[in-house]
């Protein structure tokens, strides 16, 4: 007879809720039939299966604009996207320690959630009114609010700018 | 020890400013360094603009092998892409950094030009466009090996930039450490300029406590010697009023009359002033003490009228307000002194024709007010001098300073206040505020016992007052104080029936008693007036 002690229950029921949460996102944010994907959502090892996100449905998440400079532009630009935060609610991923954000040239940052709690992280998906495509490091670029945060005028942060994002996952 | 310049202590803060200074740039350029060198990650940037290169390369012969549309797809993807990496040279400081390392060379510039030739190419090439998909194979060869010699370029300057910061960093450590070692040596110095600085002030305090010492003693000296010069000069004068007194008694003519009038005058002013000084001088040396004791108003009053008169003040007037209580505890002597003092200072200074001294009592202090009339401003400094707020040096001893001196001292003594009452114009009220308790007014029967008439007699005028009143044989539930002559009266029957007679009185014995405990005070020396009245005030006190 295998006896199961009290923390070994503990992770049973955790995978379990995780198992019906991953079931009813996979439900939830499964793109239209025939849409073009703009990132996949890896949820890890034990995650299941790759979920993929159009353009139109992170446009349907709360967007926000911040103003800002950075090392890749001249002067202030004013990015439009979902706050990082709010994506990772959306798809269950809020409890995540780090997030894995990989570009189409397969380049990645690993970055801490942390972050997304505290500043207003986007996923960029315009820039001055325009939205950003292949060429010009969209669709989709990871964005700080680097003018409004003296401490995010450093080069840990300036590496986590990555752009054509495709991919992310947690670690 | 001579003191350490200013400019050396100056020198030493500036240096260590400097220092400071130099030291803090040193580290921000440090800081600054790292910063730059961790920012300059273009090495990255050439490697992926040629990898870029090799995929989109990859990806068009693959379109040249399959022909399909999803190979065109891709090769369009990896354009973009390829795109999106070489016109990073465009904005930004990364962009810059990259221009600056294609300066001469131009193959960003060329391939830049390339992409931007091929876009409509490859917008609307066909999958089975061989011809055109070789030709841009082809073009892409040439491509590779510059964007290759831009990567080694980039590397090499990453390298020598890398040894710049790393030369600069060294630079930076070995002045910080300078700076520090500089730093620890002028601590040192300031620390031994301190050390030095409070020798020095200590050897000072030392030398200022020692001239102190001196003048105070040479102080209490100078006090000491004026309270014996009082002292002594009041004997002879003392020597010169009597016999002025008794001249005075006898038959002169007016003429002689009016010079003994003016010598006694004098006199009396010179005792006053001489009182006054050994005052001043037991204030100076710290043996001034107050004797407080129940006195009479109007008995102060008229030691003040007559010592003025005789001071030779014609239109002197003095009274006592409606309600001030007859008697007050105090030092009436210096109470007097103060008061005359002021009179005569009013009159030597102005020479008013009349001066009002009124006498009240507000419940905790004796007030005096001095009123008199002023013919213009030239009394002004005088009475500012008085009021110790003259620029004439007020605490300096000089003729017309000598009474406000011996008179602000008095009242300080007496924990008063001495104010200037501008009433009106013209007229002027010196105000003195002392506090002084008041006396119930209650007197004293006193009854003697006493087989000796004369004793009894000089008792009764020694004793007597408006305060003290002796009692007869009859009187006696009223009787505060019982005198006993215990030389001759005090057995044991007479003072059982005192003791019954006189119950509620206070028993002192004149002289010497075989029974003292049949007495509550005991005068010893049976002639000892000052003792005795003491002991029937303290009688009046409780």
């Amino acid at each position: 007879m295998v006896s199961v002690d009290r923390s070994t229950q503990g992770v049973v029921r955790r995978a379990i809720v995780a198992w019906c949460l991953t079931i009813c996102t996979l439900f939830a944010v499964s793109g239209p039939v025939g849409a073009e994907a703009a990132l996949t959502l890896s949820r890890g090892a034990d995650g299941g299966a790759d979920l993929e996100f159009t353009l139109e449905q992170l446009e349907a998440l709360p967007l926000v604009s911040i103003t800002t400079e950075n090392e890749f532009t001249d002067g202030l630009v004013t990015y439009r996207g979902p706050l990082v935060r709010d994506v990772l609610e959306h798809l269950a991923l809020g409890d995540a320690e780090t997030i894995r954000f990989t570009a189409a040239n397969d380049y990645y940052v690993d970055v801490p959630t942390s972050d997304f709690r505290k500043y207003n992280v986007i996923l960029a998906l315009e820039a001055d009114g325009q939205p950003l495509s292949r060429r010009d490091k969209g669709p989709l670029w990871l964005m700080y609010p680097i003018s409004d945060h003296s401490e995010l005028h450093d080069p840990v942060y300036n590496t986590r700018l990555i752009w054509q994002v495709v991919r992310i996952e947690s670690l | 020890m001579r003191p350490i310049p200013k400019y050396v202590g100056l020198a030493v803060l500036l240096a260590m400013a400097g220092f400071a200074g130099i030291g803090f740039f040193a580290i921000r350029r440090d800081v600054d360094n790292l910063r730059i060198i961790s920012q300059d990650n273009l090495l990255w940037s050439a490697t992926q603009m040629e990898v870029e290169l090799l995929r989109f390369q990859l990806s068009v012969s693959t379109l040249s092998l399959e022909q399909t549309p999803e190979a065109l797809e891709g090769a369009q993807h990896r354009f973009e892409i390829l795109w999106s990496r070489v016109f990073m040279m465009g904005t930004g400081r990364v962009g810059e950094q990259m221009r600056k390392y294609d300066e001469g060379h131009g193959s960003l510039e060329a391939i830049g030009s390339y992409l931007k030739e091929i876009d409509p190419i490859l917008i609307n090439l066909a999958p089975d466009d061989t011809e055109t998909i070789e030709t841009i194979l082809n073009d892409l060869k040439e491509f590779q090996k510059e964007l290759r010699l831009y990567t080694l370029r980039v590397v090499r300057a990453d390298t020598a930039a890398s040894a710049q910061v790393r030369n600069r960093i060294q630079t930076s450590s070995m002045t910080t450490g300078f700076i520090s070692l500089a730093a620890v040596l002028l601590s040192i110095l300031s620390l031994y300029m301190i050390l030095r600085e409070y020798r020095r002030q200590r050897d000072i305090a030392n030398v200022n406590r020692l001239v102190a010492e001196e003048a105070k003693r040479s102080s209490e000296a100078k006090s000491r010697f004026l309270s014996m010069m009082s002292h002594e000069l009041r004997n002879p004068l003392n020597g010169i009023l009597g016999p002025l007194a008794l001249l005075e008694q006898s038959s002169l003519e007016f003429s002689q009359k009016k010079l003994v009038d003016q010598a006694k005058a004098c006199g009396q002013s010179v005792l006053q002033m001489l009182a006054g000084l050994l005052d001043y001088g037991e204030m100076q040396d710290g043996r001034f003490r107050l004797r407080p004791e129940p006195f009479s108003l109007t008995q102060m009053a008229a030691n003040i009228r007559s010592a003025l008169t005789n001071s030779g003040l014609s239109g002197f007037s003095m009274r006592i307000e409606p309600g001030t209580p007859g008697r007050v505890v105090g030092d009436r002597d210096r109470l007097q002194q103060i008061v005359v003092h002021l009179c005569e200072y009013v009159l030597d200074a102005s020479g008013p024709d009349a001066i009002e001294v009124a006498l009240k009592h507000d419940g905790l202090n004796l007030i005096c007010d001095i009123g008199f009339d002023v013919d213009g401003p030239a009394i002004d400094w005088k009475l500012d001098l008085l009021m110790g707020m003259s620029e004439h040096g007020a605490d300096q001893v000089s003729s017309d300073s000598l009474r406000p001196l011996i008179v602000r001292g008095l009242i300080s003594a007496c924990s008063g206040v001495l104010t200037l009452v501008d009433e009106e114009t013209g007229h002027r009220i010196i105000r003195v505020s002392i506090p002084a308790e008041t006396v119930r007014d209650e007197s004293i029967t006193v009854h003697l016992e006493t087989r000796s008439a004369a004793l009894a007699a000089i008792y009764r005028a020694a004793l007597r007052s408006d305060r003290v009143v002796f009692a007869g044989d009859d009187s006696g539930k009223d009787v505060d104080v019982v005198l006993v002559d215990s030389t001759s009266v005090g057995g044991d029957p007479l003072m059982q029936s005192l003791r019954k007679q006189y119950s509620n009185a206070l028993f002192v014995s004149l002289g010497n008693t075989s029974r003292p405990e049949d007495f509550d005070d005991i005068v010893e020396t049976p002639n000892d007036m000052g003792r005795l009245r003491s002991s029937i005030l303290g009688r009046l006190a409780s």
